[in-house]
């Protein structure tokens, strides 16, 4: 595959092929609703956030400079999970309210996002995603844009508009938090 | 290399944004380092576990194609409408510019200065229609002054007359 296929695909669809863009969601579906998926939970519908980030990607094409697609779309989920933030909007019914004696792990499993099915099925996948909606945001969102997004600390730094050395140093408080929440597992092994 | 300095070196590593001098001192950190080593070793195992993103519901992608498809329609409109008039502006542009370098050539100042005239003689006109009416609206003012004053009068008259005659 070429190392920026989304350049192809993007082409084909300002030329008319709609059909492209279904390639282009495909293929960055994962990285990026894995990612909307953690930082939204309890805060909304992760799939109404992936529609709109694409809903404003496609509004924006023309601003886009092709350097990294993926870290762009990044951006704009990162500015639609601020504004939701900012606006308030838990979206959390009067049902939701009742559960909230229960584990985050069988509401989450309640809502069909099963933490083991989101982080691999392990069992220290399903604790590992647990420790990191425990995070604060801005060590989450670190965290989960280098581990589902595979993106760089230079863009990290970029979305967060922060320097790579407070990148570096949140993902380290990051670590360090979810090092000590499974240091059972770590001092098992 | 102090520890810290060391971690921050170790995660560049791994998203591979260090440079080959970097990587060298590290490495030779790291073999005098157990600290650092076990934090490469968590960090390597913290962030190989990924979410398992379930495939895109077919309406969403329904939905995002549907998006697409109106956004597309919409820029052909507009491009249908900028095609139609920038020919039409372009050649009202040239006219006004035939007609502009004519009065000039010609020396005549022709058009300019007939409409420059009859401004001016509209603006006198409204002028003085202005001050028409003014000066009756004044008129009338002032008279129906003195009516209210005729009318205060014969009130305080009758005022005055039934204090009397309590």
């Amino acid at each position: 595959m070429k190392e920026q296929p989304e350049l192809e695909w993007l082409e084909q669809y300002r030329q008319g092929d709609v059909q492209a863009l279904g390639l282009l969601v495909e293929h960055y579906r994962r990285p990026l609703f894995g990612f909307i998926l953690r930082m939204t939970e309890g805060r909304g519908d992760p799939e109404e956030v992936f529609q709109e980030v694409w809903f404003r990607a496609i509004r924006n094409f023309g601003k886009y400079k092709p350097k990294s697609f993926l870290s762009w779309l990044f951006r704009i989920a990162h500015n639609l999970i601020i504004d939701r933030v900012r606006s308030a909007k838990p979206m959390r019914s009067l049902q939701d309210a009742d559960d909230d004696e229960m584990p985050l792990e069988e509401r989450l499993a309640g809502s069909g996002h099963d933490p083991a099915k989101l982080a691999g099925a392990s069992d220290l996948g399903k604790r590992i995603a647990n420790a990191v909606s425990g995070l604060p945001e801005e060590q989450r969102e670190v965290f989960l844009m280098r581990t589902e997004g595979g993106l760089p600390f230079k863009e990290i730094a970029k979305i967060q508009n922060i320097s790579i050395n407070t990148a570096l140093a949140r993902m380290q408080y990051a670590l360090a938090k979810l090092r000590e929440e499974l240091k059972d597992e770590y001092n098992g092994s | 290399m102090k520890c810290d300095k060391a971690k921050n070196w170790i995660l560049l590593m791994q998203s591979g944004e260090l440079g080959g001098r970097e990587t060298g001192l590290l490495r030779d950190h790291l073999a005098g380092c157990a600290s650092c080593r076990q934090f490469q070793g968590d960090s390597a195992k913290l962030c190989a576990v990924k979410a398992t993103a379930s495939p895109t519901p077919d309406y969403i992608l329904h939905a995002i194609r549907h998006a697409a498809v109106q956004k597309q329609s919409l820029e052909k409109e507009e491009r249908g409408i900028l095609i139609f008039w920038r020919p039409m502006a372009a050649a009202a542009a040239a006219v006004l510019l035939a007609v502009l370098s004519w009065s000039v050539i010609s020396g005549r100042g022709g058009a300019p200065v007939q409409l420059a005239e009859h401004w001016e003689n509209g603006i006198d006109e409204k002028l003085e229609s202005l001050e028409m009416q003014i000066t009756s609206a004044s008129y009338e003012l002032e008279e129906s002054g003195e009516w209210y004053e005729e009318d205060a009068d014969e009130l305080a008259a009758q005022l005055l007359a039934m204090e009397e005659s309590t």
